[in-house]
C-alpha cells in the first residue's frame, strides 16, 4: 500500500512537471510621423481576391495592453476591420505581465499560437514553419530597413518606427538648481549630483514586470558608444557573433560600471525597482523625481496630462556627447504558421496597416510613426511635437538587427541583467553569465 | 465467468487517462530529455549530453539551492502554523466555523490574484511600509520583493497565506479521528494537558502529519508560479527555484529538451525526498 501511494505520488509529480514544461530611417531621419498620405490600398485588394463581406471565419488576435493602447483601443481597431469584413469575427487574446517573448516562446511550445500576434513574433521567425511567410506586395510597402529576412522570406513586420529612449525632465527643478541639459556623461552625473545634494530625487525607473525598463539607460548609453565604433545595433550583434566583441570587454563594462556608479550613490528613487512604468511614471509626472529615461511614448501621456510643472525632454548622453538617439521599428506583427484562416488573417493584418484610420490611430495613441513607406499623419501634442523637433539636429543610430543571423538566441537579456545589478548582482558575474548564455544559445540553437 | 470481468471496464477508463495523462508525458519527457530540441522543429539526439550539462550549469545548482530552502521555510513554517490553526479551531461552534472558513478562504483564491495583492503590500511605497512609516519603523523600509535578501522570504509568507488553510483541514481531520475515549483514560490517569499533546494527540496524528508533511513538501520543492507572478525569479535569481528555472528555460529559450532533463532530475529528487520522509512517518505511527 505504502509503495503504491509512494508511486502514485512519484506519477503526479511528474505529471505536474511535464506539464510545467510542456537601418536608419523612419518616414524620415528622426521618424517624425509622415506627412503624406497612405496610398496602399490597391494592390492589397489585388491578393485578396474574395469579397470582404463574403470572407468569413474566427481569428484570435494576441494584443497587449499599455494606458495607450487600452481594451477599447483594440476594440476600435476590430470595429474598423468589421464595417468592411462583418463575417470575419475577431477574438482578441492578452499578454500577460512579464516577457512577451516567452510567453510568445511558452504559446508556440505548447501549439496555443494565437491566429496574429501584435508583438514579439520576432522570437519565433528563426523557426521554420512557426510563422506564415508573408507577401511580397504586403511587405513591399515597408521601408526596407525594418524587415528582416529569414531564408529570404519576410515572416514579420513592424508596427511603429520609434524614438527610443530619450530623458524626460522637471525643467522647473533645473531652473531652479541653475541646471541645463547635458552634453555628455559626466554632465549628467554632476546634474544628479547636485539633485541629490538639494534633497532632491534624481531619476527614477521600474522594473518588477518589464525589465527594460531597469535597462533603459545603462542600455542606451552602451548601445550608443559602440555605434561610434560598430555602426549600429546590427553592427554591434555582428561583432559579438564574430567574436570581435564580448560581453565582458571593457567596452561594455565601463559604461554599465559609470551607471552603476549612479546607483551606488543613491541618486535613483528609493524603491524604485519595484515600480511598475504606471508607478515611474507619475512618480516623474507628481514632481517626486526630476528625470526619467523612457521611449517617445510617455510623450503622448504627457500631452494628456496637467503636469504641475514644465518638462523638457533630451537624449541619452553618452561619454563624449550627446548628440545620438536610437531609433528602432517597433513591434512585430505576424500570422502563426498554424493558423486555420490563413486568408482571414492576411486580410485582417493588411487591414490594420492598410486602413489609414486605423493604422492613423495606433501611430497617434503612442506619438510614435508608422514603418510603411508612407504613413498616416496625425496631430500630435506639444510634447510629442517638441521631441520630434529636437531629434531633428540629432543622429539617428537604428537599434533594430537587420540580418537574421546576428539575431541574440532566445532567452539572452542584457535588460534583466542590468536589473540584476541594480539589485547588487556583481558586474562581473553578471558579463560573464550573459556571455555564456550568448555562446551556449547559439550552440543550442545550431547556429554555430 | 463473463461476470469477472466486468469489474475491469469499470476501471478501464481510469487506466486509460491515467496512462494518457500521466505514463505517456512521463515517457514523453525522458524521450525529449535525450534530444536537442525546442518541443517542435527542432529534434537533434544528443544521448545524454543535455544531463552531463547539468552537472556544469552553475544556475541549475543555484536553483537547486533556492528550491532547498524555499521548501524547508514552506514546509516548517507552514505546517507549525496549520497545526496551531488546527488545535485552536477544533472545537465545533459558530465562531470556529468563521475563523475556519476566513483561514481556509485565501485557498480558494487564484494564485493570480492573491499575488496581486500581495505585490500591492509588498510595494516600496504600499502599506506594509505605509505601516512600518506610521510607527516609527521606516528604517525597516525595504523593497520586499526587489531585495534579494528578502524576497524569498516574502514569498514564503504569500505561501503560507495561501495554502494554510489545507494543512489546517487535514490536521483536523487528524485530530478528530482520534477516538475520545483514548483521552478519557488518560484524564483518569491523572495525565497533565502537556502530556496528553505529546503522548496521545501528536503520536496517533502521525498519518495525517505525513499526509501534510509529503504533500507539502512534493508542492514546494515544484514551485514556480510564486515566483513567476511575484519575482520572475528575480532579484538576482534569488527567488529562482528549480521548477522556475525549468519553466524559464523551456519557455523563454525554449530549450525542451535540456528542461525535461532538469525535470528528470527533479523527480527523481523529490521521489528520493518523498521515500525518505515516509520511512521516517512509517517509523514513528503508532497504535493504542
Amino acid at each position: 500500500m505504502k509503495r503504491q501511494s509512494l508511486t502514485a505520488l512519484i506519477f503526479v509529480l511528474m505529471l505536474s512537471i511535464l506539464a510545467a514544461c510542456g537601418g536608419n530611417g523612419g518616414s524620415n531621419e528622426s521618424g517624425e510621423p509622415a506627412k503624406t498620405p497612405a496610398a496602399t490600398q490597391k494592390s492589397s485588394e489585388a491578393v485578396v481576391k474574395e469579397d470582404p463581406a463574403q470572407m468569413s471565419g474566427e481569428i484570435s488576435w494576441l494584443v497587449f495592453e499599455t494606458p495607450n493602447y487600452t481594451t477599447d483601443f483594440y476594440k476600435k481597431v476590430i470595429a474598423n476591420f468589421n464595417a468592411k469584413y462583418p463575417n470575419i469575427k475577431v477574438k482578441t487574446e492578452l499578454f500577460a505581465a512579464g516577457d512577451r517573448k516567452a510567453q510568445m516562446n511558452a504559446m508556440y511550445a505548447s501549439g496555443q499560437l494565437p491566429d496574429v500576434m501584435i508583438d514579439a513574433v520576432d522570437s519565433l521567425a528563426t523557426i521554420d514553419g512557426a510563422l506564415l511567410d508573408l507577401p511580397a506586395d504586403l511587405t513591399d510597402q515597408f521601408m526596407e530597413q525594418g524587415l528582416i529576412k529569414f531564408n529570404d522570406k519576410i515572416r514579420y513586420l513592424p508596427t511603429t518606427t520609434q524614438i527610443k529612449m530619450g530623458v524626460y525632465y522637471n525643467k522647473d527643478k533645473f531652473d531652479k538648481y541653475g541646471l541645463s541639459e547635458p552634453k555628455n556623461w559626466d554632465e549628467f552625473t554632476n546634474i544628479m549630483k547636485t539633485l541629490k545634494d538639494n534633497g532632491e530625487i534624481p531619476i527614477v525607473t521600474g522594473g518588477p514586470d518589464k525589465p527594460w525598463l531597469t535597462g533603459s539607460l545603462p542600455s542606451t548609453v552602451v548601445d550608443l558608444q559602440l555605434s561610434e565604433k560598430y555602426g549600429d545595433t546590427t553592427g554591434i550583434y555582428k561583432a559579438i557573433y564574430d567574436g570581435e566583441l564580448k560581453f565582458t570587454d571593457e567596452a561594455i563594462a565601463n559604461p554599465a560600471k559609470e551607471w552603476l556608479q549612479l546607483v551606488e550613490k543613491g541618486y535613483y528613487h528609493p524603491g524604485t525597482l519595484s515600480f511598475t512604468m504606471a508607478q515611474m511614471n507619475d512618480a516623474f509626472m507628481h514632481g517626486d523625481a526630476a528625470m526619467l529615461v523612457n521611449g517617445i511614448w510617455l510623450a503622448p501621456i504627457l500631452d494628456g496630462a496637467e503636469l504641475p510643472f514644465q518638462a523638457g525632454w533630451f537624449p541619452v548622453p553618452t561619454k563624449n556627447s550627446a548628440d545620438k538617439y536610437i531609433l528602432t521599428y517597433n513591434g512585430a506583427m505576424g500570422i502563426s504558421g498554424k493558423t486555420k484562416y490563413p486568408e482571414q488573417a492576411l486580410a485582417f493584418l493588411r487591414f490594420f496597416y492598410e486602413d489609414k484610420e486605423t493604422y492613423g490611430m495606433y501611430l497617434k495613441a503612442d506619438g510614435v510613426s508608422g514603418a510603411l513607406k508612407e504613413n498616416p499623419t496625425y496631430e500630435s501634442g506639444p510634447y510629442t511635437s517638441m521631441i520630434y523637433e529636437k531629434v531633428k539636429g540629432l543622429t539617428a543610430i537604428s537599434g533594430n538587427i537587420s540580418d537574421s543571423k546576428y539575431i541574440r538566441p532566445k532567452g539572452v537579456s542584457t535588460d534583466v541583467m542590468y536589473q540584476n545589478l541594480f539589485a547588487g548582482a556583481k558586474l562581473d558575474d553578471e558579463l560573464h553569465k550573459i556571455q555564456k548564455a550568448y555562446d551556449d544559445g547559439l550552440k543550442m540553437e545550431g547556429r554555430k | 465467468m463473463k461476470y469477472k470481468r466486468i469489474p475491469l471496464y469499470f476501471i478501464l477508463p481510469a487506466v486509460l487517462i491515467y496512462l494518457s495523462k500521466t505514463i505517456i508525458p512521463i515517457l514523453i519527457g525522458f524521450y525529449y530529455s535525450l534530444y536537442n530540441t525546442d518541443g517542435l522543429a527542432r529534434f537533434i539526439f544528443v544521448g545524454l549530453e543535455n544531463y552531463t550539462r547539468i552537472f556544469k550549469d552553475a544556475q541549475f545548482w543555484s536553483a537547486t539551492l533556492v528550491m532547498i530552502k524555499y521548501s524547508v521555510m514552506m514546509v516548517f513554517a507552514g505546517q507549525l502554523i496549520s497545526l496551531l490553526l488546527a488545535l485552536l479551531f477544533v472545537k465545533r461552534g459558530a465562531i470556529n466555523n468563521i475563523f475556519r472558513t476566513l483561514v481556509f478562504l485565501p485557498v480558494i483564491m487564484s494564485m493570480v490574484a492573491a499575488a496581486f495583492i500581495w505585490k500591492v503590500i509588498y510595494s516600496y511605497n504600499g502599506p506594509l511600509n505605509v505601516i512600518l512609516d506610521q510607527l516609527g519603523l521606516g528604517f525597516l523600509k525595504v523593497g520586499w520583493l526587489t531585495d534579494p535578501q528578502y524576497a524569498l522570504a516574502s514569498i514564503v509568507v504569500v505561501g503560507v497565506f495561501k495554502g494554510v488553510g489545507v494543512g489546517m483541514i487535514l490536521y483536523m481531520n487528524a485530530l478528530l479521528t482520534i477516538p475520545a475515549e483514548i483521552y478519557e483514560s488518560a484524564n483518569i490517569d491523572g495525565a497533565k494537558p502537556f502530556s496528553l499533546f505529546f503522548k496521545i494527540t501528536l503520536p496517533l496524528m502521525i498519518p495525517g502529519i505525513s499526509i501534510a508533511f509529503i504533500t507539502a513538501t512534493i508542492n514546494n520543492l515544484k514551485e514556480f508560479e510564486k515566483m513567476l507572478i511575484l519575482t520572475n525569479g528575480g532579484p538576482v535569481d534569488s527567488t529562482s527555484t528549480l521548477g522556475f528555472y525549468i519553466m524559464e528555460v523551456a519557455t523563454n529559450n525554449l530549450w525542451v529538451g535540456y528542461a525535461s532533463a532538469m525535470a528528470v532530475i527533479l523527480l527523481i529528487l523529490v521521489a528520493t525526498i518523498t521515500y525518505y520522509q515516509n520511512k521516517f512517518f512509517d517509523s514513528r505511527t503508532v497504535n493504542y
